[in-house]
């Protein structure tokens, strides 16, 4: 290359804005473009001859990088989300494309990186990852939003709460996140499982005991509603409570006082009660297992949580959700979910609910060794109930009858967002619906 | 007695602190080495890293690259850390122990190179 092609060569990657640099075979920068110093802070005279992983320094320089990849393969990669550590100790997130450069002979005699910085991207997806979030819960899901919007003002009051939902739908995440954005955020949270306990063992537990009112009690011990004093108890599953230790619940409830076992003076607490459960709790006073006047003590503001398989929608939201989660406890880099692998957790009906979802996502973080979760990493017996709906077509039919399904159920019948996550017209889908017979209620 | 820590990747210093799997740490006494050991901290969060390093009782940090939250951490904890170093780690001991190695102007400060395509030497 003579000088004039060399000043066009610099002149032409200097006005692209995306950060270009290239390195010869021992990945050292050969060239080190305007916007990519601009993105790293290291001017060209700092970058050119130094190692591409002293300069670039992402988080994978160390363990998978992507352009030794490039090199030893000859294949160019596109579009890596990583982070690069900024000349000033910034983290700055980046997508990240490699491939190759060829002598005129077509020998690989280096490689070539372009980025992009996305810190904006990512500011923005911080936004809308908001605006669907309220402390540690995230829902997209119409029903949850609407909790969204009234959780607020229950957190603000000081009424007990009731929540029904399921086993593992989020219970107690509900009732944390109204005790840290209440008036008692600063007093403590004290979670009971009331259906781990024998009864009397449940007694004492909540209610505490004085020094010799049983065999072993050589001292005394306060009980869970003396330390949840200006805070808030969860007592999760009280649809398992004795009928007789309900009676000492309403009494906390209606007077504020308990006396603890073997006590004869009352102990005051001002503590608010967020009861869970995950039956039908007005049904139990009917059979009359549950005390209806504890019921509605209880049950001033009520909030139910649907089943994970009817806010199927949430199922993308909070794979991310968790993947970050187990990145940050396990120190690993995994980026997301393979396509194949979120259609399957898609489909899955999840009694376990959202508990099942976070030991799915932790398996897969034990068995996965790229940065992708892909099917193989997931539990055995999900791969198993993995079954799509063919509805008696075989091949690719009954493939694109089951794909169709799929999209109609993940957006609740809404045909034109069905459309566009297929990426087909939607009259396309809509004739298609019509052949494979989805034009009834059949989804 | 002085307890250095260096990041490590290969034989030279590891660009990225928070990222960094082994670390070597050396006991100096009497202006030499006395003690020199590798740590190996593999699997760990970087914030965990960080506050093995700190309860390791390591008094001096010499690496290249370092997060703002990690040199606050340190820095925070009275550990003296000498950022922008890159290069083979013997001779960024040697230059220490020899009074010849600076610090760079803040975290994440960067090597300088005289010449093009690695002729030149790295200055520290």
């Amino acid at each position: 290359m003579n000088e004039i092609d060399s000043r066009t060569y610099s002149a032409i990657l200097d006005s692209i804005d995306c950060g270009v640099f290239t390195t010869d075979l021992e990945y050292r920068i050969t060239t080190f473009n305007r916007a990519a110093s601009q993105i790293t802070g290291f001017s060209p005279k700092e970058a050119i001859g130094s190692f591409c992983y002293e300069i670039f320094r992402t988080n994978i320089c160390q363990s998978d990088c992507a352009l030794e990849q490039t090199l030893s393969t000859g294949k160019q990669l596109e579009g890596l989300t990583l982070d690069i550590l900024s000349r000033d100790g910034q983290i700055v997130p980046v997508v990240v494309s490699t491939s190759v450069l060829r002598d005129p002979a077509g020998r690989i005699n280096g490689g070539i990186e372009t980025f992009r910085d996305i810190r904006i991207i990512e500011a923005l997806r911080r936004e809308v990852k908001k605006s669907y979030q309220y402390e540690d819960i995230f829902s997209k899901n119409h029903k949850i939003l609407q909790i969204f919007d009234i959780l607020p003002d229950i957190a603000e009051s000081n009424a007990n709460v009731l929540i029904q939902g399921p086993s593992g739908s989020g219970k107690e995440v509900f009732a944390r996140a109204i005790h840290n954005t209440g008036r008692r955020k600063n007093g403590p949270f004290i979670a009971v499982n009331c259906g781990a306990l024998p009864d009397t063992l449940l007694e004492s537990e909540l209610f505490g005991y004085k020094k010799g009112a049983f065999t072993d009690a050589t001292a005394n011990k306060p009980g869970r509603f003396s330390l949840a004093d200006s805070g808030t108890i969860f007592l999760d599953e009280i649809s398992d409570t004795s009928p007789a230790l309900q009676v000492k619940l309403l009494r906390v409830i209606q007077e504020k006082a308990f006396e603890p076992l073997g006590g004869v003076e009352p102990v005051h607490v001002d503590v608010r009660i967020i009861a869970a459960t995950n039956r039908e709790l007005r049904a139990l006073v009917e059979e009359g297992t549950f005390r209806e006047d504890l019921y509605y003590r209880l049950n001033v503001i009520k909030i139910e949580l649907p089943p994970l398989r009817e806010r199927r929608e949430d199922i993308p939201l909070l794979v991310q959700v968790f993947i970050d989660k187990f990145n940050s406890i396990m120190g690993k880099n995994i980026e997301g979910m393979t396509a194949d692998a979120l259609s399957i957790l898609i489909n899955h009906d999840f009694h376990g609910n959202i508990r099942e979802l976070e030991n799915i996502i932790e398996h897969a973080f034990v068995m996965s060794k790229s940065r992708y979760i892909d099917v193989d990493s997931l539990p055995e017996e999900l791969k198993r109930s993995a079954s799509y709906p063919s509805a008696g077509m075989d091949g690719l039919k009954g493939a694109e009858r089951a794909a169709i399904i799929n999209a109609l159920r993940i957006f609740d019948g809404n045909r034109s967002k069905a459309a566009e996550f297929l990426k087909i017209n939607r009259t396309t889908l809509w004739r298609k619906m019509k052949e494979y017979g989805l034009t009834g209620n059949s989804t | 007695m002085k307890k250095i820590t260096l990041p490590r990747l290969g034989e030279r210093i590891a660009p990225r602190l928070g990222i960094a799997h082994e670390f070597v740490v050396v006991i100096i006494e009497q202006g030499e080495v006395y003690q020199r050991k590798s740590l190996d901290l593999s699997g760990y969060t970087p914030l965990l890293k960080m506050r093995c390093l700190r309860e390791e009782g390591v008094n001096i940090l010499i690496c290249a690259g370092i997060e703002r939250m990690f040199w606050g951490y340190l820095t925070g904890f009275g550990i003296q850390v000498i950022p922008g170093i890159t290069g083979p780690i013997d001779e960024a001991l040697n230059r220490y122990l020899s009074g010849n190695l600076s610090p760079g102007q803040a975290p994440g400060f960067g090597p300088r190179v005289r010449g093009r395509h690695g002729r030149g030497r790295y200055w520290y």
